[in-house]
């Protein structure tokens, strides 16, 4: 009998347990859902059309906008630095070109956004050369318009910017950077032959050993709700920020 | 028995596990992001330069007009220096002049100094205006050389756009390459 009673104790408790350990994680999730179908149901019309866009000297060339509607993502990609030269000109090294990159909020909720910005060289062959310093390619960063250089996360290749400010549905941040040089540097690298000619006049010729060079410019714009900020940036994007109650966004 | 509880246990406890590891994962995708991106450059094209000095010598007058011509794929500045025996270089440098060259600061370590020419000279181009160097031949009978030298240096831009010259992309020029 007491055999029995054992038996039938030790499932039951057991029992007991898991079903206790089920209402808990229900009643957690209970309390999620209620959170997640609250803030879904309050925002339905507008949280679900998230959107961003990557600016170039105030025009839109790349988005991906999320529609409610139909539920698909209407997006465009766009090349970048397609006006930098007119017709026939050279780029000139030294010379400061307009580059004014930025990020628009094409959805219709609020975000936060981050510019990375990547640059590297390719040799005449398109094969890509890691021996020439990506910082010849200057862009002109302008400071004072809220835009936060993630250093740690920041190499010569590539540059990671935070918008520190919340970007409304419609609006356009402040260029990230107004300019593009590549250093004249690139010239000095030369190689000279003398030839001397029947009249014994001597010719000097320069080559340039990066001629014929390619740079590359790569800009990814990324945005993620404001809503719980601290964690979706996080969970986003991976890094630590501090969100001050104006909403102003600073990295940890 | 105890084989059977300890099975039974652990299937409990894993459902559960399972269980409320599925609300975190809910939560974790719960948050909104997008991105766009776009590439772009551009070539370098640096092209070569290269000089050659043009002399005309009339001998009427004793005077070497001097131009540079631009046969390289890119603009340049250009710079000429001349050099003549000891004999006749007394009074040669008081006797170069040119619109639109302008004599050096400095003389080298021998005493010449550098003429530049103030524009840029295109590809393909000369210097429109020539530098004349006139000679006093003292009344010789001896032959003698008067040797113009001119270097060049690519056209650089500063931030604005502006040409400028950087002559100490020249002056190393004993050597194949500049660091």
């Amino acid at each position: 009998m007491k055999k029995i009673r054992t038996f039938l104790i030790k499932p039951a408790v057991l029992l007991s347990l898991a079903a206790v350990l089920l209402a808990m994680s229900t009643l957690g999730s209970a309390r999620a859902a209620l959170t997640y179908y609250s803030e879904n149901y309050s925002a339905q019309v507008t949280v679900s059309s998230i959107g961003v866009s990557l600016m170039e000297n105030g025009e839109r060339i790349s988005w991906r906008d999320y529609q409610h509607q139909n539920g698909e993502w209407n997006e465009g990609t766009g090349r970048l630095l397609q006006n930098l030269l007119a017709e026939g000109e050279k780029l000139a090294p030294g010379k400061a070109y307009p580059e004014r990159l930025s990020a628009s909020n094409s959805g219709q909720i609020d975000t936060y956004v981050r510019v990375i910005v990547y640059r590297d060289w390719e040799n005449a062959d398109g094969v890509r050369d890691t021996t020439l310093s990506p910082d010849m390619i200057n862009l002109g960063l302008a400071s004072g318009q809220g835009w936060i250089l993630d250093e740690n996360a920041s190499t010569s290749e590539r540059l990671v910017f935070y918008y520190s400010r919340i970007l409304s549905p419609g609006q356009e941040s402040p260029a990230l950077c107004d300019t593009l040089t590549i250093s004249s540097d690139i010239a000095r690298k030369a190689k000279e032959t003398v030839t001397e000619g029947e009249n014994g006049y001597k010719t000097i010729t320069t080559s340039y050993l990066y001629d014929g060079y390619r740079f590359n410019l790569t800009a990814e714009v990324d945005a993620v709700q404001t809503h719980n900020a601290q964690e979706a940036i996080k969970s986003a994007w991976g890094v630590d920020v501090n969100i001050a109650a104006d909403g102003t966004l600073s990295l940890q | 028995m105890k084989k059977y509880l300890n099975k039974k246990c652990l299937c409990l406890a894993g459902a559960a596990f399972l269980l409320a590891g599925s609300v975190t994962v809910g939560s974790a995708m719960a948050y909104f992001t997008t991105y766009a991106t776009a590439s772009g450059g551009a070539q370098i094209s640096l092209g070569f330069t290269e000089t050659v000095p043009r002399e005309e010598i009339p001998i009427v007058d004793w005077t070497k007009r001097i131009s540079v011509d631009n046969t390289g794929s890119v603009d340049c500045f250009v710079r000429v220096k001349i050099f003549a025996g000891e004999k006749f270089r007394e009074h040669l440098d008081e006797n170069i002049s040119g619109e639109g060259w302008t004599k050096g600061q400095e003389p080298d370590e021998n005493g010449y100094f550098y003429y530049y020419y103030d524009q840029v000279v295109p590809a393909g181009g000369t210097t429109e205006n020539q530098l004349t160097a006139h000679i006093d031949n003292m009344e010789s009978t001896e032959d003698f050389n008067v040797i113009v030298v001119q270097e060049s240096t690519p056209v650089l831009y500063d931030a604005d756009g502006s040409p400028y010259a950087d002559w100490n992309v020249v002056l190393d020029s004993v050597r194949n390459s500049y660091d």
